[in-house]
């Protein structure tokens, strides 16, 4: 494998790492864990513009060189955390763990108007996951007219910027079903505001900042028998009230191969006409475990409590 | 045999399979003599490369076969990034030896053994570089490589804002 993939441009006639050429000192920085991806931007402009160029990530996720981060997004309930959100990454490979406050710097949210970005009016309800270098928070609370927004935010991971995100053109809708998978938000089923049931869905396309409304589930899935599909894959699943799920559930349970065995298994369950399944919560808390690409893991949202 | 000649003119004399390591030099021997001249390799490089081909020759008993790259294709999606999982640890603990130079000394020999084409040993290089770099703060790193801070002091403190994580474990 020849390695010449370092961008040459006039502005930057530096090199990377003094004595090395370009398409070597990358390489070294393309084997950096994360957390010390978070040092080496202050090193120099050079270095920050490489680390933060998509391609960067775009080459380490090609060359298999991204690492599994667990991501813990926790929601203060003791006194001086009180609906403050802290976000803890964990390295497994090297055991490096961080914590953050999100919007260190935020002021008394009252005095904010409410567009304000980094005032995230962040509740019960909000949904989290990381996407690509970012956490993406979707659904916030109007204390004002107490009700749920739609709104959209993605918070940087390695500059600690936020920027607002499409909103959600539905935010009315309740109890749906809201499920994260790869770089897409599925809110599934639900009632509306007046109360009527819903079997519609929306997606959210991360990547393209794009709501996608899927108006007839039929063709796509159904959320007859508690189980939604989109484009083949399944979303997620749900045992049939009357049945027990017990024995898939733990069939499931003792491999911990990844999405898509778990789908898989689900699929041949289905197929051979045994309508059994682990139920959606269950799907969810698995997902934590998974080792999934560096920075895709969903994130759990916690309250503080929770942890003792 | 087959005779390397360092850019410097020295001559050294190796077998086959240590000099097969190198991916360049069993493509030029395939359909050329047996001297190959290397005018961008010093001998002191030179010298530590076959060293390195030397070790690993005598314990990969079977360098370049196609199972290695299937090895390599199999190991590609993990974590660790060598191109061949070196699991003997003998020799993981030799490769972390060898490794045990000042960085200038590493870029000759992995700017050398990038142009030899020999896999393993720009990994293991690239590997330790990057050792160098985790685990150390900014002024750190530019002290070690040697690299200009071109921030300016506002830049600077803007750059820790960011980075200011409330915990940190090491």
């Amino acid at each position: 494998m020849k390695r010449s993939r370092a961008r040459r441009t006039t502005t930057m006639e530096t090199e990377l790492i003094p004595g090395l050429p370009d398409c070597l000192a990358l390489e070294c920085l393309l084997r950096l864990p994360f957390h010390a991806i978070l040092d080496a931007r202050a090193v120099c402009k050079r270095w920050k513009y490489e680390l933060d160029s998509l391609s960067f990530y775009r080459i380490r996720r090609a060359d298999g060189l991204t690492r599994p981060v667990v991501s813990l997004l926790l929601r203060g309930k003791i006194r001086h955390t009180v609906g403050k959100f802290h976000l803890a990454l964990y390295e497994p490979d090297t055991g490096v763990c961080t914590m953050r406050q999100l919007a260190p710097d935020r002021p008394r949210m009252r005095q904010l108007p409410p567009d304000r970005t980094d005032c995230l009016n962040l509740k019960i309800g909000s949904i989290a996951g990381i996407v690509g270098r970012e956490l993406v928070v979707i659904f916030g609370w109007d204390a004002m007219k107490n009700r749920r927004t739609g709104e959209v935010h993605f918070y940087d991971l390695l500059s600690g910027a936020w920027r607002p995100g499409a909103p959600n053109p539905a935010p009315q809708r309740s109890l749906s079903r809201n499920v994260f998978r790869g770089d897409k938000l599925f809110v599934i089923g639900g009632r509306d505001g007046g109360g009527k049931k819903l079997r519609s869905a929306l997606v959210y396309d991360v990547p393209t900042d794009t709501w996608i409304k899927i108006p007839d589930l039929e063709g796509l899935g159904s959320l007859l028998d508690g189980s939604f599909y989109y484009q083949d894959e399944i979303i997620f699943w749900r045992a049939a009230a009357s049945d027990s799920c017990e024995g898939a559930a733990t069939g499931i349970s003792g491999e911990r191969t990844g999405e898509g065995a778990a789908g898989a298994t689900m699929k041949l369950n289905r197929s051979s006409g045994i309508d059994e399944g682990p139920d959606a919560d269950f799907l969810e808390k698995k997902d934590y475990f998974m080792e999934v690409d560096a920075f895709e893991l969903p994130v759990e949202l916690v309250e503080e409590k929770d942890l003792e | 045999m087959i005779k390397l000649v360092s850019g410097d003119g020295a001559e050294f004399e190796v077998e086959e399979e240590v000099a097969f390591q190198s991916k360049i030099i069993k493509d030029i021997v395939a359909d050329a003599d047996d001297v190959i001249p290397l005018p961008t390799v010093s001998s002191k490089v030179l010298i530590q490369v076959i060293e390195y081909c030397r070790k690993h020759a005598a314990v990969n008993s079977f360098p370049l076969s196609p199972s290695s790259s299937a090895a390599a294709a199999a190991s590609s999606s993990s974590s660790i990034s060598y191109s061949k999982p070196v699991s003997d640890p003998a020799l993981r603990a030799w490769d972390n030896e060898f490794v045990k130079l000042n960085n200038s000394s590493l870029f000759d020999i992995v700017i050398a053994a990038n142009y030899l084409d020999i896999e393993e040993l720009v990994d293991l290089v690239l590997e330790t570089v990057a050792d160098r770099i985790k685990g150390k703060q900014a002024q750190e790193i530019r002290r070690q490589f040697n690299i200009e801070n071109d921030f300016t002091p506002e830049e600077e403190e803007a750059l820790r804002r960011e980075n200011s994580w409330a915990f940190q474990n090491n």
